[in-house]
């Protein structure tokens, strides 16, 4: 009896060893923008709120993540090798309840040795290696925990369902599913795929049936009513708002349609690299990922779309027998796991870290043909569990090799640039690397081989990038880089406010002394102060125009820049902020007062976090 | 009952500490030949074991075999991760005990065969001693010495172990289907854990791979059939089939796809007709040895064994084909009257298959029978326990005691020769006077004992003796193979260093030119040029240093895809005080003919440093990571990044 679970208990341990070498691993794009911007936290707690409730990452700021990343911050305080700590037990946890949720539903199907086969298809998914690029990627704890709440609302399902099933009530554990469901949409909004999940759950694998298989007709009703409401509210949703969901992807470099029909060929994909994973393949970047223009460019995405109808139809045949929905529902985890991030919203096409749920059904489905099997000779039970474990092992060895990667960041470069010659950002991750070892000439290459793997990159942008590598390399490029810029796409010649906002960044920081500040701001001036309309940039363009004034102290230039910032978002707090304090160091009376009034007046509607109302205060008190 | 088991287990635990003793004062002997690329020069294998990763590169860190032989490098981490090190004695006790675990499952093997239903039925005691005998004659060899105390031949040794597990495990299957049949699970059971033991025997070493063969063996010969109590021709005839198919199928991959067999005699001085007609001796030979165990005969080289031209050249070869053909066919018609006789046999001739057929491997190795004698071993163990013998008035004990007597004073014998190196060497030299190898061998034993001659406060006129001996050492190989390079490298070393009036008489470098330049490149080669390399760089050769060069800038003309030729030379370049402009561009040529060679890109990175160009560096380990597809060099790729003050 606690055989299996010591066999758990040692899958765990060696998780901990494989991951452990992660921990030393570098922080990784987003971690520097929501989790490494904590840094204040531990001198000022009382701003704990404003990132609790501050994120943007989703419509509802991710509330339960951003807890996580707070605690952690104010009571670990590692930085980000906390944070990676933190992401390898959350993993742990998020298998213990895979093995209990998968111990659970093969009880109910009669599976021999279940506890067994529980935990050592609950290893498949621990171990597998495409989960390595979410569990090292502190953000990506946001969809570790709407996992984690997804599975806990899932087990209390199965274990009230196998309460009835016993002829108990198990009422404390209904109750729970909701809690754990508001929770898991808190921690990040797709999590709310939990929902039809539940629902399929109870309508293939449990059939409504409870005590001695008796069916149970209220909870028949209410599933398949909601089900049928679900759908129908999807549909109505969907059709009534269809030009929205079209024109939301006027930023996206694909439509509605490519993105459906390379999904199609992303999910196969998925589904390969979880069953029979090709490390050489993964990485943090697939932006190098192939749109699908039609169904015959590339030519397999007829044969994706093809296999995908085939499957939907296989399902709907196998739905007759009792098996075939066990089959479907394992199915149905993967597919409706993916339906918020891999199917019609305008998101980028391709993340590892989206599998992290969706992965279980996967896994799940692997232990069905050997249920099947064992249930009718169960002579094989020990050699098969032991070819699983063999399986398992497989898994680990090259988790273990994708850690090591992730544990140092340089490696972890030179694998996604050879992963992936063709990603804009591996090869822009490159050159930041070879600029940080004074290597100019080699990071400019790759900052060009960016540029040509993204055609539709503004030179602008690309020139921009080349000035923060020779900052990074504290080796000036010719003034005339600076005096090209703006001159390509003149009617708009930035567009990536990250790629400027960095080279802002190591300007302030006086990482390059070399670097002539003044002439480059002037230069950005003559752009976008002086020649042509007023309309040459996104605004955030502008606040870090404005920034790169305000350090070269250089007040009048960043109040027009601000200026022109607030015209589009005139109740951005930190930009009314900024404005106080251009206005203030340029004595400008009327500017302040009539900044200060707006400022109050949104405060007042509570627009202001703890940290803004104290930088307010510090003008009030003067 | 409890009494008799216990007596069986005292019985069988004396036999493996009698074994375990002459062994144990073996253990010191110093690690050498394959021992040294494999264990102690491979530093990806040596490891603390803290780190996960490291397991998993330390197990493919072999470049032996098609499959790296995880299982077996796994072994030799544990080894270096347990006690911090390779020593010899921790190194050779894990292959000892290895050795009498392989023993026990010897006898729990023979105790299972010998109730097959092709064997007359014994009562329980002459079974016992039927397969103690068998376990202790094949413990107690000492043909298995140079696999037990050679420590690369744990690869063998696991090999062994994992097949005779699988024999084992399904001898006790095949024992109850015979005589109660079986279910669908349970066959589907047992062909899962045998196919789970194949996996790791093959794993083991690639001749692992000949257990399901091996199983057929078992079955054609001792179950013959026999399915709930009834023989079933079907089965039998289903069970020569499938035992036949390899053989057939070998013979559709000849003649489909001779390459396979052939491509590696091009670096091979016979042709694969001389191997077979070769090997039909030899196989011969390690029986004869199995039988009787002539420890003079015995050897670590065999490079002396006179290779079969034709099968009249020598004309033994005629006679050891002629024999085996009879062998086996008499065999065949005497199936019933002896079923053990087929299976030694069988088993005998398919555990050679691998690497005594047609595979272009050298021509006699000892330990290609630790597997395949079991099967003689076997045999032995039923004639000395047969039912006539027991029947005799007098103990029918004694002859299987006498015998293990003088197998335990041979092994005694032998493990004391094992003990020493310079013994080892010089016993060899007796044993194979025509052994090239063999007389190299002892002339280095000589050249080490005359190193530490000061230290061992020989005399001088000791140490001028051994002098002496060595250079006769040397010529000795020389005479016996005058194009080998190893010889003459040392010939003109030592002639430079002791003897320089005789060195301006014979001008050894030019025939080692002429050696080079005339024959195909063999491994040797390559480290007789290192070794004159080191010797310019040293400054022992340093009158050579032009003709070395050109003589190797003559050899990557000839051989331009061989980069070893270019490590080589970059070691002289490097002790040439060459820029290391010139030297990044010669590891550069070398780096596009093998990308994925760990040493190599390893120098140019290194190189690349020393010039001061770290964009260069990135780029190396870019290839180089690119290059290395199952990341087998991620550990030495990764010490290029972890750096002092990263770690703190």
């Amino acid at each position: 009896m606690a055989a299996p679970w010591l066999l758990w208990l040692l899958f765990l341990a060696v998780t901990v060893w494989v991951y452990a070498p992660g921990i030393a691993g570098p922080a990784l794009l987003d971690d520097r923008a929501s989790v490494m911007v904590m840094d204040e936290l531990n001198e000022h707690p009382e701003y704990a709120l404003d990132y609790i409730l501050g994120d943007t990452s989703g419509p509802l700021g991710r509330p339960v993540s951003m807890v996580s990343f707070v605690l952690e911050k104010l009571y670990l305080d590692e930085g980000i090798s906390g944070g990676k700590k933190v992401n390898i037990a959350l993993h742990l946890v998020n298998g213990s309840l895979v093995v209990w949720l998968f111990t659970y539903l093969l009880a109910y199907v009669r599976a021999p040795a279940y506890r067994w086969l529980a935990v050592t298809l609950g290893a498949t998914w621990l171990l597998s290696p495409l989960y390595v690029s979410t569990v090292l990627y502190v953000v990506q704890r946001m969809a570790m925990l709407g996992a984690l709440f997804m599975l806990a609302a899932c087990v209390s399902y199965a274990g009230w369902r196998m309460a009835l099933v016993r002829g108990e009530t198990g009422r404390w554990q209904l109750p729970l599913v909701l809690v754990f469901l508001i929770l898991a949409v808190f921690a990040k909004e797709n999590s709310i795929v939990v929902l039809p999940i539940l629902l399929l759950m109870e309508a293939l694998w449990f059939g409504f049936r409870g005590e001695g298989g008796r069916p149970i007709i209220w909870l028949r009703r209410t599933s398949l009513g909601m089900i049928f409401l679900g759908t129908l509210f999807l549909a109505t949703f969907f059709t009534v708002n269809a030009d929205w969901l079209v024109n939301s992807y006027g930023n996206m470099p694909f439509n509605l349609q490519e993105r459906v029909l390379t999904e199609s060929n992303i999910l196969w994909e998925y589904v390969g690299q979880l069953y029979s994973p090709d490390v050489t393949g993964m990485g943090l970047y697939h932006d190098d990922v192939i749109v699908a223009k039609s169904l015959t460019d590339p030519r397999g995405t007829l044969g994706s779309v093809v296999a995908w109808l085939g499957f939907f139809l296989l399902c709907l045949v196998l739905l007759r027998w009792q098996r075939g929905r066990y089959f479907v529902f394992a199915c149905s985890i993967f597919v409706v796991g993916h339906l918020t991030e891999s199917t019609i919203l305008p998101l980028e096409l391709y993340f590892e870290h989206r599998n992290y749920f969706p992965g279980i059904g996967l896994f799940l489905l692997l232990g069905l043909p050997l249920v099947a099997i064992l249930k009718k000779w169960p002579e094989p039970t020990a050699p098969l569990l032991v070819c699983l474990g063999l399986y398992v092992l497989t898994l680990v060895l090259q988790t273990s090799s994708q850690v090591q990667l992730w544990s140092n960041g340089p490696l972890l470069k030179l694998n996604n640039v050879n992963a992936h010659p063709e990603s804009y950002r591996a090869n822009t991750d490159m050159g930041a690397e070879l600029a940080q070892a004074g290597e100019l000439v080699a990071a400019l290459e790759y900052s060009a081989r960016a540029h040509r793997a993204r055609p539709s990159e503004r030179e602008g942008d690309h020139d921009i990038r080349d000035l923060a590598l020779s900052c990074l390399a504290n080796k000036p490029l010719p003034d005339e880089r600076v005096v090209l810029i703006g001159t390509v796409h003149a009617e708009r010649p930035l567009s990536s406010v990250s790629t400027l906002q960095v080279l802002v960044r190591l300007l302030q920081g006086d990482t390059c002394p070399e670097f002539d500040r003044v002439g480059f701001a002037n230069r950005m001036k003559q752009v976008f102060l002086e020649e042509g309309h007023d309309d040459k940039a996104a605004n955030q363009i502008y606040s870090r125009l404005a920034v790169l004034e305000s350090s070269l102290e250089r007040y009048d230039n960043a109040y027009v820049y601000i200026e022109k910032f607030l015209n589009v978002s005139p109740d951005d707090v930190t930009g009314l902020l900024m404005k106080l304090h251009f206005s203030t160091a340029l004595d400008l009376a009327t500017e302040v007062s009539a900044t200060i009034a707006r400022l109050q007046a949104l405060n007042e509607n509570e627009k202001l976090t703890v940290s803004e109302q104290q930088t307010l205060s510090l003008y009030l008190e003067n | 009952m409890m009494w008799t088991q216990c007596s069986y287990r005292l019985r069988f635990g004396i036999v493996l500490l009698l074994t375990l003793v002459p062994y144990a004062f073996a253990l010191q002997a110093p690690l050498f030949f394959d021992d040294l690329p494999n264990l102690v020069n491979n530093p990806v294998l040596q490891i603390d074991g803290r780190v996960f990763d490291e397991w998993r590169t330390a197990a493919f860190s072999s470049g032996s075999g098609a499959l790296r032989r995880p299982v077996s490098m796994l072994s030799f981490a544990l080894n270096h991760a347990f006690f911090g090190e390779f020593t010899p004695a921790t190194l050779k006790a894990v292959n000892l005990a290895i050795h009498l675990t392989i023993g026990l499952l010897i006898y729990l093997l023979a105790e299972v065969l010998f109730r097959a239903p092709a064997l007359r039925p014994m009562d329980s005691t002459r079974r016992h001693w039927a397969a103690l005998a068998a376990a202790a004659i094949w413990l107690l060899h000492p043909l298995h010495v140079s696999t037990v105390l050679y420590s690369v031949q744990r690869m063998a040794q696991l090999s062994a172990l994992f097949v005779v597990l699988g024999l084992w495990v399904f001898s006790r299957y095949r024992l109850r289907w015979a005589h109660s049949g079986a279910t669908v699970g349970e066959i589907a059971a047992a062909a899962i854990w045998l196919l789970i033991i194949t996996v790791f025997a093959t794993l083991s070493k690639e001749n692992g791979a000949l257990l399901p063969w091996l199983l057929l063996v078992v079955e054609t010969a001792l179950f013959r059939g026999q399915w709930w109590g009834v023989r079933r021709p079907s089965l039998v005839k289903l069970g020569w089939l499938a035992l036949l198919l390899p053989i057939l199928l070998i013979g559709l991959i000849f003649l489909f796809r001779p390459e396979l067999f052939t491509a590696g005699y091009q670096l091979r001085d016979f042709s694969l007709v001389e191997r077979l007609m070769t090997q039909c001796r030899v196989l011969w030979l390690y029986l004869g040895w199995l039988v009787i165990p002539d420890i003079s005969a015995m050897g670590f080289q065999h490079d002396d064994i006179a290779l079969s031209r034709g099968l009249l050249q020598p004309y033994s070869t005629v006679l050891a084909l002629a024999g085996w053909v009879l062998a086996v066919i008499a065999a065949f018609f005497l199936r019933y009257r002896y079923p053990m006789l087929l299976f030694a046999v069988l088993f005998f001739l398919v555990g050679h298959v691998m690497e005594s057929t047609v595979l272009a491997l050298e021509m006699v190795f000892e330990h290609r029978n630790y597997l395949p004698g079991i099967g003689i071993c076997l045999l032995m163990a039923s004639l000395l326990t047969s039912e006539k013998l027991w029947q005799l008035k007098i103990n029918p004990v004694l002859p299987l005691v006498g015998i293990l007597c003088v197998f335990l004073v041979l092994l005694a014998i032998r493990c004391m020769v094992w003990s020493d190196a310079f013994l080892m060497a010089r016993t060899n030299v007796i044993n194979h006077p025509d052994s090239p190898r063999a007389n190299y061998f002892y002339a280095e034993a000589l050249q080490d004992k005359h190193k530490q001659g000061a230290e061992e406060g020989l005399s001088e006129g000791e140490i001028k003796a051994l002098v002496v001996a060595m250079r006769q050492q040397f010529f000795r190989v020389h005479e016996l193979a005058p194009t080998d390079t190893s010889a003459l490298v040392s010939l003109y070393y030592t002639d430079a260093q002791y003897f320089p009036d005789l060195g301006k008489q014979l001008d050894w470098f030019s025939v080692l030119e002429r050696a080079l330049r005339a024959r195909v490149l063999q491994a040797s080669d390559f480290v007789s040029l290192s070794v004159l390399v080191d010797c310019v760089g040293n400054g022992g050769c340093q009158a050579l240093g032009s003709r070395v060069e050109s003589l190797l800038d003559d050899l990557i003309v000839k051989y331009p895809r061989e980069e070893r030729l270019y490590l080589v030379k970059y070691d002289f370049l490097v002790f040439s005080g060459a820029p290391v402009q010139q030297r990044i561009a010669l590891l550069e040529k070398a780096s596009v003919l093998s990308p994925e060679h760990a040493s190599l890109q390893y120098l140019l990175v290194l190189e690349n440093g020393k010039n001061d160009d770290i964009a260069g560096m990135y780029e190396v380990a870019r290839q180089w990571l690119a290059h290395d597809g199952r990341r087998w060099d991620l550990p030495l790729i990764k010490r290029l990044f972890v750096f002092p003050e990263a770690s703190q």
